[in-house]
């Protein structure tokens, strides 16, 4: 997942969130943005923080520095 | 909150579908019943035109068509800068979300008629002209030139394009046809909810198959497949007010903006854009956009219409 990935899916849930309020103002209350929102916001918070440690794991100069960390 | 049966029927499909249930429809009946769809909304049109002629219906003409060529214009620029999808496959994607889906228009029909909720008779006329300015525009935004439309595709695509032929010749038919069409109301207008809810426990068992078919990019096309619509609705939403809509046209007007097309539009993409992954298009609007507006937003745009409308 890129970071531009990352970023529409926080706008799409922003969205989701503000047509939730939006429904509770105008009387119609709707449940259903608020429980899409948060099923994206995790799934998309899982999948970008996964990405970062996978990447993180493979960079050397991470592994390096996390081995001086562990070894001082 | 009461499911309207006719979206049940969405839902048990997408359940068959998801749980292995083997529901075969015979071959072809998906297509015989989304003509039939589009004949009962012309028709529909049609006969309620021959009772209100409204003078400002070419002013609103244009405006509903300009909306068509906006909508893509919308969508492009998040598929290319978010998605970071080629120019090809962002204005093939782009045309699906600028043209409009037959099958969501009629659950909102549906749906504002179960709620005795009144909407102009004219809106055929818009679904047929939102069909086509988004392919054009999604096709220029591909190619990045204007010279691919030419004559034979003017021809193919506009002077014989299946839907827009049958919902037009039908909306003409049910409007100088005079009181002969009545005798058409027992078939085409009164089994309409039940010829809708076979369409859409169909629609559910393609939805569900698209559902489990998303793996590349299927958090973008997620968060586009929703986002889209709500961008698109919100807009519908105020050109029907500007347009001084009544309630049911200001839903009406934003599910048009909303949905995005299956039919027309990748049958057209097929023809002029043979490089472009249809799957992804198909995936994105008829597995999360159609899913999204029939449960969630043709009930709040409904809700807000009425609301605005009030």
């Amino acid at each position: 997942m890129t970071n531009k990935t990352f970023a529409l899916c926080v706008i799409t849930t922003s969205v989701l969130f503000i047509f939730y309020a939006m429904s509770y103002y105008i009387g119609h209350q709707q449940l259903s943005f608020a429980v899409v929102a948060s099923i994206l916001l995790s799934f998309s918070l899982i999948s970008f923080t996964r990405q970062r440690a996978k990447h993180a794991s493979n960079n050397p100069a991470f592994n390096k520095a996390c081995l001086n960390a562990v070894t001082k | 909150m009461i499911i309207d049966a006719v979206i049940a029927f969405f839902i048990l499909g997408i359940i068959c579908q998801l749980v292995g249930a083997k529901l075969a429809f015979p071959e072809g009946l998906y297509k015989t019943l989304s003509m039939f769809l589009m004949i009962a909304i012309g028709l529909k049109g049609g006969l309620a035109l021959q009772e209100h002629v409204d003078p400002a219906l070419i002013k609103m003409s244009f405006a509903v068509g300009a909306f068509g060529f906006i909508l893509p214009l919308i969508a492009f620029p998040i598929l290319r800068y978010f998605g970071q999808l080629d120019r090809i496959n962002a204005g093939a994607i782009a045309a699906h979300y600028g043209s409009v889906s037959v099958a969501t228009y009629a659950v909102a029909v549906a749906l504002l008629e179960a709620q005795n909720i009144a909407y102009e008779a004219y809106f055929p006329l818009f679904v047929v002209l939102l069909e086509m300015p988004a392919i054009v525009v999604g096709l220029i935004l591909a190619k990045g030139s204007i010279k691919i439309i030419n004559a034979e595709f003017i021809k193919k695509e506009l002077i014989a394009n299946q839907s827009l032929l049958l919902m037009m010749g039908s909306l003409l038919i049910g409007f100088i046809g005079g009181s002969s069409v009545e005798k058409l109301s027992p078939f085409f207008i009164e089994l309409f909810s039940g010829v809708l809810a076979l369409f859409l426990l169909k629609m559910g068992l393609i939805a569900g198959e698209q559902i489990s078919s998303l793996k590349k990019n299927s958090l973008f096309l997620i968060s586009f497949g929703i986002l889209m619509p709500m961008l698109g609705g919100l807009a519908g939403t105020g050109l029907g007010l500007a347009l001084g809509l009544s309630s049911g046209g200001i839903a009406l007007m934003a599910v048009l903006g909303a949905s995005a097309s299956y039919i027309a539009v990748p049958a057209a993409m097929k023809q002029s854009l043979p490089e472009a992954n249809a799957g992804m298009s198909i995936a994105a609007s008829l597995g999360i956009t159609f899913p999204f507006n029939v449960l969630i937003g043709v009930p709040f745009f409904i809700a807000l219409g009425g609301y605005l409308g009030a």
